[in-house]
Formats: C-alpha cells, sequence, structure tokens
C-alpha cells in the first residue's frame, strides 16, 4: 500500500506507528494503576463509611435506652402509670416527646394494657411482643416490622419496664425511631457520593436519597443492584462488604457494604446497604487518561514534524536534487553536480553520484573527441576516395576514348589486326574503370558512405530490358541464349536507376561468364508488395558452402577463379545495393543443376529522391 | 538552328583531346574554343567571340576552380544564358549536389562514354537539365 509513497511518508507512517503501540501501553497500564488506586481508595473509603454507620446506629440505640430510661426513671411519671391513670401518663409522655422527637411511644400498666400510645397502630404483633418482654423487668432494644397500609415500616425501639421506688413493677414503656429517608439521612451527616438504603425481603423499603422513577426495588443508586448473597449474609450478622468494585451507570465505580441492623439480636431481616460512588476517582482517571492521549498526540505531531523537517532536509531535499541533476544529464548535460550536504548514506550516495557524473562527463568527451576524429577520419577517406577516383578517372577518359577513336578510325584508317587490338585494349580499359568502380563501392559500403541517387518512377522493366542487350554481347562467342519474362503493368520504383541496373548487370554477367551452354532465364514479377528478379541458369551451379562465401569481399569460388578476369567484388556490391534499398538478394543452386539469383526490391520505399 | 559553339576549359592535355575529337570527328561540329588553364578567365570570357552557346567547365582546376569560373560566368551579362556543364572525373553524390547548388545546368562524369555522350548532349542543347552520372 505504501509502496508507492514518498519517503517521508513511510518514515512518518512507521513513527506514527510506534507511538500508537507506545500509547496503547501507556493507557493501559494507566488503567491498570488508577484502577488499583481506585480500589485501595474506594476500600477504605467504605471501611470507614462502615464504621460510621455503625457506630452512628449503636449510638442511637444507646441514646434510645437513656432517653427511656431518664422517662421510667421520672416520680411522676411512675407515679401517672401506677395510678393508671392515662390522661397524666400521655401528658408527661407528650410532653418529653417534645424534646425527644421519637416516633412513636406506647406505655402500657402492669397487666399490659395500653394506658397511652402515640400513634395507634392497626399491626400492634411485635410491638405487643416488645412490651410484654418489657415487663419482665429488662431494657432492651429490638426491631419492629409493621404494616401499615400495605406499606412495610421498620422501627428501632428501645423498651424498658416502669418500676416504683419499692422495686414493683407498675407497667412497660416502649419508644421507637422509624427508619425512614430522614433517619437514613440523618446517619450521613450530609456526606456526598455516599448512598444508603434498607433493605427487608431482599427490596430497598427506604433509601437516603430521592428515588428515581426508572429505579426498582432492588437497584439503590446508578444501576448498583442488590446482591443477595451479600444480603443473606448480612441478615446472619455479617458485616459484608464487596471486595470488588462495582460498577455503575456510565462505569463509574462503587463500593458497596451490607451493614445488617442487629438490634440485641445475632440475626436480623433489616440490612442497610452502603454505595459509596467513586465518581470523582473516576473522573480523575478518566482526566488523567485523556491528558495523558492529548500530550502524547500533541507529542507525536511535535516528533513527527520534526522528523519530517529532518528527514525532508537530509534526506528528501539531496534525493530530488540528485534526480534533478540525473535528469540534466540525462538531457546531455554533464557539468552540474550534486551539493553534499553530509556525510551520511545520502551524502555518500550524492558523493558516488557526482565521481560517476565525472567519470561520465570524461567518458563522454572522450567520446566525443573519438566521434570527432572518427568523423574527420570519415572526411579524410571521402575525400581520399573523391581524389583516388578523380586521379583514376582522369587519365582512363583518355585511355578508353582516343582508343575507341583510333579504333573507330577517326584519326586515319586502321587495318584489321590494329582495330582487333585496340577493341581489346579498349575492353580492358573499360574493365579497369569498373574495377576502380567497384573497389570504390565497396570501400565506400564499408565506411557506410555509399550513397544511392534516388529517383522516382523507375521502370524496371526498361531497366531489365537495357541490361540483357548489354549481356547479349558476353554470349556472341557461346551457344547460350537469354530469355526473359517481364510482367505487364508493374508498379513504378523508387531508387537508384543506375545501381539497379548495375545489380541485375553483375548477376546477369555472372550468368553469361558461368553458363557455356543453355540458356538463361530471367523472370520479373511482383509479389507481396516486392518486385523480384530472378535470374535462372543452366550453369554449373554453386555448391552449398560456396553460397554464403560468393557474398563476402574479395572471395570467389574455384570456377571463378579459373575464369579469372573478376574481383569477387560483384556480389557483395550488388547485395549490399538491394539492401540500401531495402530489398535482398539471395541464391538457391544445386551443383549440376544451374543457379538462381533473386533480387527482391520493395514497392513502398523509404529512400528520398536525392535532387 | 545554327551551328553550336562550344567552350571547354580543360588543364589535362588528352582530355582536351578526347572532347576535341568527340566533337569534331566524332559528331562533326567545328566551332570549339578550348582554354587550356582558368588564368585570367574573367578577361578571356569578355574577349572570346563567337560567344558559346553551351559551356563545359572542369572542375579541379588551377589557379581558380570550377566553382569560381561558374561565378565569373554568372557575373558576365554576355553568358547570363549560357548552359554551363562541369565535367568532373569525381562521382560522388555530395559533389553533383553541390554542382546543381552552385548553378550548374548539368554534369557529365570523365570517362566521357561515347555512347551516351551524344544523347546528352542534344538534350542540354534542347535546354534540359543533365544530373544522371553514370
Amino acid at each position: 500500500m505504501l509502496k508507492n509513497a514518498s519517503l517521508a511518508v513511510k518514515l512518518n507512517t512507521l513513527v506514527l506507528i510506534v507511538l500508537a503501540l507506545l500509547l496503547i501501553g501507556v493507557v493501559i497500564l494507566l488503567i491498570q494503576n488508577t484502577q488499583t488506586l481506585t480500589q485501595e481508595i474506594g476500600g477504605e473509603r467504605i471501611h470507614s463509611e462502615v464504621n460510621i454507620i455503625q457506630s452512628r446506629l449503636s449510638e442511637i440505640e444507646r441514646e434510645m435506652l437513656v432517653d427511656t430510661d431518664f422517662v421510667v426513671s421520672s416520680v411522676s411519671f411512675f407515679q401517672a402509670v401506677g395510678l393508671r391513670d392515662a390522661a397524666q401518663t400521655g401528658n408527661i409522655v407528650t410532653t418529653a416527646n417534645n424534646s425527644l422527637g421519637l416516633d412513636d411511644i406506647t406505655v402500657v400498666d402492669g397487666d399490659g394494657r395500653r394506658l397511652f400510645d402515640t400513634r395507634p397502630d392497626n399491626d400492634t404483633g411485635q410491638e405487643d411482643v416488645v412490651l410484654a418482654r418489657a415487663l419482665q423487668d429488662e431494657a432492651f432494644t429490638a426491631l419492629l416490622i409493621e404494616e401499615t397500609d400495605g406499606i412495610t415500616e421498620i422501627r428501632l425501639s428501645a423498651a424498658a419496664p416502669i418500676v416504683s421506688n419499692s422495686g414493683n413493677i407498675l407497667g412497660a414503656i416502649q419508644m421507637s425511631r422509624h427508619i425512614s429517608a430522614e433517619f437514613l439521612q440523618s446517619l450521613l451527616f450530609g456526606q456526598d457520593a455516599v448512598y444508603l438504603g434498607v433493605i427487608y425481603e431482599n427490596r430497598i423499603i427506604a433509601r437516603s436519597s430521592p428515588v428515581d422513577s426508572t429505579h426498582s426495588g432492588t437497584i439503590l443508586v446508578n444501576d448498583v443492584q442488590i446482591d443477595s448473597r451479600a444480603v443473606l449474609s448480612a441478615q446472619n450478622g455479617n458485616l459484608e462488604i464487596i471486595p470488588d468494585l462495582v460498577s455503575g451507570e456510565r462505569g463509574v465505580p462503587h463500593t458497596v457494604a451490607y451493614v445488617p441492623v442487629l438490634a440485641d439480636d445475632s440475626i436480623t431481616e433489616v440490612v442497610i446497604m452502603i454505595v459509596v460512588e467513586l465518581d470523582e476517582i473516576f473522573s480523575f482517571q478518566n482526566n488523567t487518561l485523556f491528558n495523558t492521549i492529548f500530550v502524547f498526540f500533541a507529542l507525536t505531531l511535535f516528533a513527527l514534524a520534526i522528523i519530517y523537517f529532518n528527514i525532508y532536509r537530509t534526506m528528501i531535499r539531496p534525493l530530488e536534487k540528485l534526480r534533478t541533476i540525473s535528469q540534466t544529464m540525462t538531457n546531455g548535460r554533464y557539468d552540474e553536480r550534486v551539493p553534499v550536504y553530509t556525510s551520511d548514506e545520502v551524502g555518500q550516495l550524492a558523493s558516488a553520484f557526482n565521481e560517476m557524473a565525472i567519470a561520465v562527463q570524461q567518458r563522454e568527451t572522450s567520446l566525443q573527441a573519438a566521434r570527432e576524429q572518427a568523423e574527420r577520419a570519415d572526411k579524410v577517406k571521402s575525400m581520399f576516395l573523391a581524389s583516388v577516383s578523380h586521379e583514376l578517372r582522369t587519365p582512363l577518359n583518355a585511355i578508353i576514348n582516343l582508343t575507341k577513336f583510333v579504333g573507330l578510325g577517326m584519326y586515319g584508317e586502321v587495318n584489321d589486326e590494329q582495330k582487333d587490338i585496340l577493341e581489346k585494349v579498349e575492353a580492358r580499359s573499360k574493365h579497369l574503370l569498373n574495377l576502380i568502380n567497384d573497389v570504390l563501392d565497396i570501400s565506400k559500403i564499408e565506411t557506410g558512405s555509399l550513397e544511392l541517387f534516388v529517383e522516382n518512377d523507375l521502370h524496371i522493366d526498361r531497366i531489365v530490358r537495357a541490361t540483357i542487350e548489354t549481356a547479349q554481347s558476353l554470349i556472341v562467342d557461346k551457344p547460350v541464349e537469354i530469355t526473359y519474362q517481364i510482367e505487364s503493368g508493374l508498379p513504378p520504383l523508387t531508387g537508384d536507376a543506375h545501381r539497379i541496373n548495375q545489380i541485375i548487370l553483375n548477376l546477369l554477367s555472372n550468368a553469361c561468364k558461368f553458363t557455356e551452354e543453355g540458356s538463361i532465364h530471367l523472370r520479373v514479377y511482383c509479389q507481396s508488395k516486392e518486385i523480384l528478379i530472378s535470374i535462372n541458369d543452366s550453369g554449373p551451379g554453386i555448391s552449398p558452402e560456396d553460397q554464403s562465401l560468393i557474398f563476402e569481399s574479395f572471395r570467389q569460388t574455384k570456377d571463378g577463379l579459373r575464369k579469372g578476369d573478376g574481383t569477387g567484388l560483384g556480389l557483395p556490391i550488388s547485395q549490399r545495393l538491394a539492401e540500401a534499398h531495402g530489398g535482398r538478394l539471395w541464391v538457391e543452386s544445386k551443383t549440376g543443376h544451374g543457379a538462381t539469383f533473386y533480387v527482391a526490391l520493395p514497392l513502398q520505399s523509404d529512400l528520398e529522391p536525392t535532387i | 538552328m545554327p551551328e553550336p559553339v562550344f567552350l571547354y576549359v580543360e588543364n589535362d592535355e588528352l582530355s582536351r583531346e578526347v572532347m576535341r575529337a568527340l566533337l569534331t570527328r566524332g559528331l562533326g561540329y567545328q566551332q570549339i574554343t578550348i582554354f587550356e588553364t582558368s588564368d585570367n578567365f574573367a578577361n578571356q570570357l569578355r574577349d572570346l567571340y563567337p560567344k558559346p552557346d553551351l559551356i563545359f567547365l572542369d572542375i579541379h582546376m588551377d589557379p581558380i576552380d570550377g566553382f569560381e569560373m561558374l561565378r565569373l560566368i554568372q557575373q558576365n551579362p554576355d553568358y547570363q544564358s549560357t548552359p554551363v556543364i562541369a565535367l568532373t572525373a569525381s562521382v560522388m553524390n555530395e559533389e553533383v549536389r553541390k554542382l546543381r547548388e552552385c548553378g550548374f545546368d548539368g554534369v557529365i562524369a570523365k570517362p566521357l562514354d561515347y555512347d551516351t555522350f551524344p544523347q546528352a548532349l542534344t538534350k542540354i542543347l534542347n535546354g534540359e537539365q543533365v544530373w544522371k552520372i553514370k
């Protein structure tokens, strides 16, 4: 995916990945540590809360016992009870309760009959039991659980016998406090983040905080559910502190404890649930986490910027410079060098590149010199060829023509013998001219300076007919016949007429030279965008090993050498001339069955007319 | 058509003889002027009479070569319509191209060819250019 991205992106991605992994590690550690911390702090909080609640409860019990003692030891009170004076008893109790603030006070006489009740109840079963027990001459505390109008009401009650000075039991009194929301709030002293609930029969029947409509009887606050196992244990008199944090709404951790409300018993049906909300710790933990991530993020950005800047300065910019200069070199300028900023790998690369550039420049310079030298040499060679051509042709001009003129009798009568000799001299001179031309041609071919004199609209049939006419003189002494077949309507060619003539004449004169008797057949035809000229003879043929030799410069077959009168240049020149026209020249032959030479010239030529 | 007058500038003695024999003994023309050197060419041109209908110039000449002679011919108002043919033993295309660019009306290669020369001469006298070199 990143294969084609720039170096900076690759490295930055790498750094990003490393930093992200680091961040994940740090966050995990942080969460773990804060959780441990929360647990410890939460544990301490719940313990102290439990201590406070427990001591408050026993303090309230004690206070209530003191209060009852205070009422029953009043002389006017036990006298009124002794006299079974309900009105007087009610007066005294009401007056006392003005300062005590209890919820319910019940007084009975020695026979257990009610003398006074501040709040007459429907359900008095448990109250009666407590009062009956108080008549047995003991003071104690107990829980009263009563149904009033379908609502369960739990009260903490202190009961005591009413005893005269002489020790007679005159009656009994029960004073109780309703364990209500107000009661629970008084236990808390207005502390924040601590919630209390009274659990009876696995339901919360009173709570220190107002009830949300969504809260059912099993949730005290923030979705913290009652743990019924712990409640059961607490009902058996055990203090239950839940060791793990309980996660409530939004993941806020809580610590939870269940405190039995014992009164004087070892088992109880009433349990107070304490929930400490560790929201502050939770927010602290979250804040720390967010701060860490934020700082990390900022540092990452900063690090990336530094890394990018450094990479740009030490790698990307030098590499871009390197690329630009490579481009310049590609375009043929070798004098620019890459600046070397550093001695690191990039700097070394730049240095190495510069060394290479120097080497290339030197090589280019020497190549240039060599090229110029070669061009000069070529020019010299061309001039030499022109000069040789000129120097040899000038005397031949005189030799050939004057021999001819004398032979023709322009300078006076010549006899037949003289004429014959002069004709032979002329023929040899022309042969010499041809040799010179051939040598010049092969030199031009080998130096690549062969030039065609290109014309459009060449008519191959005319060229072929002219060569046949010329060749006729070569077979006058031999029983050989030249026949030909030229396809009609052949398209015109583009090329060098003289050179094409030279090719065909060369092949034709070879055929004449090696054919002692029989026929030479020439065919011109069009075949797949080429004009083909085939020259078939009934000569001795060419052996397969000689078939490639004959196209090499200055090489001749044994037959050819025996005949003399040849340079071994005709076929190589002809072949190269055909190739210079974009064509081909080849031979097909079997020893003893004659030979067929083919010339193929393209109809569509790339050649441009010379003039 | 009256008999044409030829001018031939050539420093090689036998080449001069070839041309002279070809034109007179071979083709039967009579009015041929031959300069053996290009020395004082401008004056010789000026003094020449009758004025030639056709000029053959050897290219490789001293002290001034064929190209320079052509320039002098072109500068002389008497020779504005006279065709000038180069005779050269160099057969390189480059030289032929140069001749054409300089304003020659044709080229004939040395050695002269007895069989094809009369044909070329007729063409030139008819005002055609001759550039095929053999």
